[in-house]
């Protein structure tokens, strides 16, 4: 690349092309790029920031969801979706939706949620866990197919076609902008959370 | 190498093995491209690496992946969604210092794409992302009309790849493959030219 304040204005062009391409999944050959990007490791991470990586992914994978948690606690007290949504106040697709992680637990009226997870015998600690989990899978859902509008990909273009991941089941029912789509709403949430729960 | 499969399998089995095989085979050479081919700082680089990985993780029990190519294809598009993030980010930190040059035009190229291309076009594309700018699009449409192995060549080129690196990608000889680039540069510009004058 040039020096970083002499830029050449086709290359420039070139690389704001490619990385909008990468949006379009039958844009570029994914295959090719990634035996590109696979060839070499000119460059090494040192151990330090490896083991560091590791350590955070490690977390990331062992901690349960709150979709999870509710589903283990389905199990452990032997009841089912209906009994739930009957003690918790909540309506059965709501409890679906959670069991799939597929909506923001702070979407759910707090009240009700308390009341959820009274009935499971969850203790706050392990909820709090969960429910971060959850909005972190949200949120990485949203980004994974956040194709913002781009003009190289107009959705009338010959041979538009909608992806495989553009028709999984388990995408949020929102595109992870709604108000309480964000790390402070959760954080007030869970707060309050806590003091109902500690109440 | 372990295959992808055994390396998904290992995740969901929350055996450690399987995190440390996803980054010696994928994240270690993501890391080396983001930093070799994007200019990323190694702390930016890393940035990229673990959320691309970590992405991957939260999303493994939510996604089936019914080859390796549908699961590199998923690894690199999330890649590739945080290199923009970032290099948008960086551009727009250093937007004042940038100064957008012409190199072709002291190689008596017949068309220049400063004729075409305005440097508002990327600072329009730092901040906001859209590609409202139709001259990004004119050359698109262009870059499409190539050849392919002119417009691999030009895609790579950008991404600061060396003719050697290209010749060993794209299975070519790399006898006169600076040529070539220039070549294809001004195959590009005549499309656009041509195109234009329509």
């Amino acid at each position: 690349m040039n020096t970083p304040n002499k830029i050449d204005t086709l290359d420039e062009t070139l690389r704001v092309i490619f990385l909008e391409s990468a949006k379009e999944t039958d844009a570029i050959n994914p295959e090719q790029v990634i035996n590109q990007i696979l060839s070499s490791v000119d460059i090494v991470m040192s151990d330090a920031k490896k083991t560091l990586m590791l350590e955070k992914l490690k977390a990331v994978s062992t901690s349960l969801s709150f979709g999870q948690l509710l589903q283990k606690a389905i199990v452990d007290l032997s009841t089912t979706e209906a009994l739930i949504a009957e003690k918790s106040n909540l309506p059965v697709e709501i409890i679906e939706n959670l069991k799939n992680d597929s909506i923001y637990t702070n979407n759910v009226p707090i009240k009700l949620f308390k009341n959820l997870v009274s009935f499971l015998n969850i203790p706050f600690k392990a909820v709090e866990e969960s429910v971060r989990k959850t909005f972190e899978i949200l949120q990485s859902s949203a980004f994974a197919k956040s194709d913002s509008f781009s003009g190289f990909s107009p959705a009338f273009r010959k041979g538009y076609y909608a992806s495989r991941e553009s028709l999984t089941k388990n995408t949020p029912a929102t595109d992870g902008k709604e108000l309480f789509e964000n790390k402070e709403s959760l954080e007030k949430y869970l707060s309050r959370l806590n003091e109902l729960m500690n109440s | 190498m372990i295959e992808y499969t055994d390396i998904i399998e290992l995740i969901n089995k929350k055996d450690p093995k399987g995190l440390e095989e996803l980054y010696n085979v994928y994240g270690s050479r993501f890391y080396s491209y983001s930093i070799h081919k994007w200019n990323l700082t190694e702390d930016e680089a890393w940035d990229v690496v673990y959320k691309t990985l970590e992405t991957l993780v939260l999303k493994l029990s939510n996604y089936k992946f019914e080859s390796k190519a549908r699961f590199e294809g998923f690894l690199f598009k999330v890649l590739v969604n945080f290199l923009r993030q970032y290099f948008r980010a960086k551009r727009s930190q250093h937007e004042g210092d940038i100064e957008f040059v012409d190199l072709n035009s002291e190689d008596q190229m017949p068309y220049y794409i400063s004729n075409h291309i305005h440097k508002n076009a990327f600072t329009e594309y730092y901040k906001t992302e859209l590609v409202e700018s139709q001259a990004l699009i004119t050359l698109n449409e262009a870059l499409n009309q190539l050849e392919k192995s002119d417009k691999d060549l030009l895609l790579l080129r950008a991404q600061n790849y060396s003719y050697d690196e290209i010749a060993m990608l794209l299975k070519i000889d790399n006898n006169q493959l600076k040529v070539k680039h220039h070549r294809a540069k001004q195959k590009l510009l005549n499309i656009i030219n041509e195109n234009q004058n329509k």
